[in-house]
């Protein structure tokens, strides 16, 4: 993607210029660039592939209009997944009692050089991690999700929400224990 | 050491979170703490089950072409919503937006008209050049006129009844005094007794 840049393809920040000139092709660019991770960053926090899709589209709608706002040389990515993960937060917020992982929309790997037994395993371990992860507060499976999940290290995560680094460590504590506890109780 | 100590401590050094000195700490504490050696061993069953659920781009699901299309399509609709909103629009759009306009104008003019309208403050006026001056000894006679909810009371001060029957204004907010009050105020406020010892006045 745009970690390592490509002499043939144009860099996010150019392409962000270009969406501030009000250039559809840019726009579209960057859809293309970023959509499957928008809506990866996305399932990983709400576990379902529909809704994820669904907030990834939304995240793109919330970028064009405020493109504007964005700093290319701050870099478009961390502006981008901030987008995603605050839209995923607020679906969370809004369908924290409602929600549950439905099985079908549990991934199911494409491209896989794993064995189909491998592959079961990892399914269920997935579906049941996100089981457990609906069990715990939002904030705790927030952090938890972009740490040990996502694999994100903790000031970012601190500044993708805006708390401070100790702040975070400190509900990644707590949230791995809590974690640990459900995840050892049967469901 | 207690093992409560190292409750969150244990947690962070689990996916390699603490810093050099303190988990070294947690090192030296795991030594010879079965316990917390058995919690650190169900924190990293923990962890490793959260990283065997990260989904990868490579695992999403194959590229739905009609979806992103669909995406594309309802960027380019909300993208000539937003357009419109900004804009002329259509009808639809456009009346409630003149309505609201009109609304506000209106009552604009509503707050304007009723300042002028009923919204009467004092009026600066001479004082009549014929009164003459007051004594010490003098008496005066003060006149209110009740306030309305949108006018000041008057208040008039008489230090000398006028000449003849002719009206006169005495206060600054155009209050008008008659003779025939200031005379009657006279009367009510005389003392009984000065009436009855004054043969003059029946």
């Amino acid at each position: 993607m745009s970690d390592t840049p490509d002499k043939t393809q144009p860099s996010d920040a150019e392409l962000v210029l270009r969406c501030q000139q009000h250039d559809p092709d840019a726009f579209r660019t960057l859809v293309d660039r970023y959509r499957r991770r928008s809506w990866k960053v996305a399932y990983n926090l709400v576990g379902n592939m529909e809704v994820a899709r669904d907030i990834s589209q939304e995240a793109f709608v919330r970028v064009l209009r405020g493109i504007a706002g964005c700093d290319p040389d701050r870099g478009f990515r961390p502006w981008f997944d901030r987008v995603v993960v605050n839209l995923s937060i607020d679906y969370l917020r809004k369908h924290r009692r409602a929600q549950s992982v439905s099985l079908e929309m549990v991934v199911e790997p494409s491209a896989d050089t794993d064995g189909p037994h491998d592959r079961s395993a990892r399914d269920e371990t997935c579906r049941r991690v996100h089981r457990v992860l609906e069990r715990l507060p939002l904030k705790h499976r927030t952090v938890l999700v972009m740490r040990d999940i996502e694999g994100r290290e903790c000031a970012e995560i601190a500044e993708m929400l805006g708390k401070s680094p100790g702040t975070v460590r400190w509900r990644l504590s707590q949230a791995r224990r809590a974690f640990k506890r459900a995840w050892e109780r049967p469901l | 050491m207690r093992c409560a100590r190292f409750a969150d401590m244990l947690a962070l050094y689990a996916g390699g979170d603490l810093a050099a000195p303190e988990a070294e700490q947690v090192r030296e504490h795991l030594a010879h703490c079965k316990a917390c050696r058995t919690r650190l061993e169900g924190l990293r069953e923990g962890i490793a089950a959260l990283n065997r659920a990260a989904v990868t781009e490579e695992m999403l699901p194959e590229d739905d072409v009609a979806y992103w299309h669909e995406v594309e399509g309802k960027l380019r609709g909300r993208e000539l919503a937003v357009e419109q909103l900004s804009s002329s629009g259509s009808w639809w759009v456009r009346v409630p937006r003149v309505l609201a306009q009109a609304a506000v104008v209106l009552a604009a003019a509503g707050a304007v008209l009723w300042f002028t309208t009923f919204r009467q403050l004092p009026v600066e006026t001479e004082r009549p050049a014929a009164l003459p001056p007051v004594q010490a000894d003098q008496q005066v006679y003060v006149f209110y006129r009740h306030a309305s909810p949108y006018q000041q009371a008057a208040r008039t001060e008489v230090y000398a009844v006028p000449e003849g029957d002719n009206e006169v204004s005495y206060s600054d907010t155009g209050h008008v005094v008659r003779p025939a009050e200031i005379r009657r105020l006279r009367q009510l406020i005389l003392p009984v007794a000065v009436e009855e010892e004054d043969p003059s006045r029946f």
